[in-house]
């Protein structure tokens, strides 16, 4: 699985924006204000998840966000600071931890 | 190394031409390395992460070589957190490393770590050189000198940082912000009249050991003390979960939670117990005044349902006649934009109050509701917004009813203040 790129990176962002908020265009010149604690931990969360399907990791949180001018800088901001890990993707694992056996295909 | 003097003879150059793959090795200097700290969470972890930066010394459209990190992970250095005396205080699990565009990333989740870092200067030790790969085929070495004289003044915690940390340990709580609110208040009737305003939010955990008891504070005080929407809360016990966030879909994502405390209006002539089982999720958006602006977030509303247990302590008006009461109901925190720079915000609530004899002697009606509906106009590259603020309702302390009109001008008005930091906002 290849690291993240920005197209990568925007696609996460933009699947997790439509989690909390309706839309239509390009969400780069979104900004932050505005949002109930509510939405940025519902957005930092499914983010976490999306990256983490791509077998990266990114450590985020909710006051984060003010830092930025736009949606456009975070998503600068992901494709920077997603660290690669290789993991296998939760669904991949028991629950006990160890590798789920990959089904013949 | 590169190699410099090829292709002299034939030979020669076909092995030159193989070692240049190998590449240079820049060793890199402690004043081009940057270390933080980052405090938040992933879908597996919530903790601190320790980020040795090196973008400083990566050339443009180079990047760290990500896969070939992580499959070499074995071969890294021993990570030690040591405190300035060189005394051993973490070892970071290397295991945990992994690297981004142009940083190393190590996390570590232990209770413990967060007042090392709070209290002491600390750096980070590696018992070898680090060499770290980059897309050019490249190495950079990272020598345990320059990173303990790169890490050394860096890795501080801050108090905000430390609060989080704490927080979100404890279980995301969603709902309240930390903050204080100052204001003053008009009154349309009278137009010489001022009231100072000041409306107040803490939600903190005392003790780090036991994350899942959580303390909350909040209420509105005022320089009229008869003020009938004042009120006031002190909640030494909150428990709660969070649910769903991965999917964040309407109903499915939330928090749910429980209080208990005591309350009352503001000169305190008025308290009670209360226990509350609250439970918050999104709800699809209601309306949509953007008029086909692409240029506009519409947030979904978040909603708040609850119900309440009233037990009263002390009534100044009717001290032998303390009752027991509830309510059922809900709040509301809606923006909503309009058109390409307009903006309405709604924050509410309403319930359904419990008690027949406790309704009567208050004199309170079936239903009570409070809202605050605010008009704003977002000048563009400011925060500076032009307000009209309605405010109507009852007190479900008091249950008396106020209608209100503020007009003027706002700073940031807004604005929603995150978890962990407390800002006045100045209207």
């Amino acid at each position: 699985m290849p690291p993240i790129d920005r197209s990568s990176a925007k696609e996460c962002v933009t699947r997790s924006l439509k989690r909390i908020a309706d839309f239509s265009g390009d969400v780069e010149n979104f900004d932050f204000k505005y949002w109930h604690k509510f939405h940025k931990t519902a957005f930092i969360d499914a983010i976490a998840t999306c990256i983490s399907k791509k077998g990266s990791r990114i450590v985020l949180n909710e006051a984060m966000l003010d830092n930025f001018k736009n949606v456009g800088e975070f998503i600068d901001f992901v494709k920077s600071k997603s660290a690669y890990v290789q993991e296998p993707e939760p669904n991949l694992l028991e629950k006990d931890g160890n590798l789920r056996p990959r089904p013949f295909v | 190394m590169k190699c410099l003097k090829p292709l002299l003879f034939g030979f020669i150059g076909l092995v030159c031409v193989q070692t240049s793959a190998s590449a240079d090795d820049t060793i890199v200097p402690s004043n081009k390395i940057k270390v933080n700290l980052s405090v938040g969470t992933t879908t597996t972890f919530t903790g601190i992460a320790v980020e040795i930066e090196l973008k400083q010394v990566i050339p443009e459209r180079i990047s760290i070589d990500r896969a070939n990190f992580a499959a070499t992970r074995a071969t890294l250095p021993r990570f030690e957190l040591r405190d300035e005396q060189n005394l051993v205080t973490f070892e970071l699990d290397r295991n945990s490393a992994a690297a981004a565009e142009s940083m190393i990333q190590l996390v570590e989740q232990r209770a413990e770590v967060i007042e090392q870092f709070s209290n002491r200067r600390n750096y980070v030790f590696i018992d070898k050189p680090m060499r770290v790969k980059l897309t050019n085929g490249d190495y950079l070495v990272v020598t345990p000198k320059a990173l303990m004289e790169a890490s050394l003044t860096n890795l501080v915690l801050s108090e905000q940082d430390r609060e989080m940390w704490i927080q979100a340990r404890g279980g995301a709580h969603t709902l309240y912000q930390n903050r204080i609110d100052f204001g003053i208040r008009g009154d349309v009737a009278d137009t010489a009249r001022r009231e100072f305003i000041l409306s107040f939010s803490y939600f903190g955990i005392p003790v780090q050991s036991t994350p899942w008891w959580s303390v909350a504070a909040k209420g509105q005080i005022s320089s009229n003390k008869n003020d009938p929407l004042s009120k006031i809360g002190f909640f030494p016990l909150t428990v709660g979960q969070t649910f769903g966030f991965e999917e964040a879909k309407p109903f499915t994502t939330g928090e749910i939670r429980a209080w208990f405390g005591v309350e009352g209006d503001q000169p305190l002539k008025r308290t009670r117990i209360n226990g509350s089982l609250t439970y918050t999720t999104m709800l699809p958006n209601l309306i949509d005044l953007t008029f086909g602006s692409q240029k506009r977030l519409r947030l979904k509303p978040v909603v708040k349902l609850s119900v309440e247990y009233w037990d009263e302590i002390n009534d100044y008006a009717v001290p032998d006649k303390l009752l027991k009461g509830g309510r059922i109901g809900g709040e509301i925190y809606y923006f909503v934009p309009v058109m390409e720079r307009y903006s309405l915000l709604v924050e509410g609530n309403v319930g359904f109050i419990l008690g027949d004899q406790f309704k009567k002697k208050h004199g309170a009606e079936d239903v009570v509701s409070r809202f605050d509906i605010s008009l704003g106009y977002e000048v563009p590259d400011a925060d500076l917004k032009i307000l009209a603020k309605y405010s109507f309702g009852q007190n479900d302390i008091s249950f008396m009813r106020d209608d209100r009109l503020l007009l003027g001008l706002a700073i940031d008005l807004f604005r929603m203040v995150s978890g962990g930091q407390t800002e006045a906002t100045v209207r």
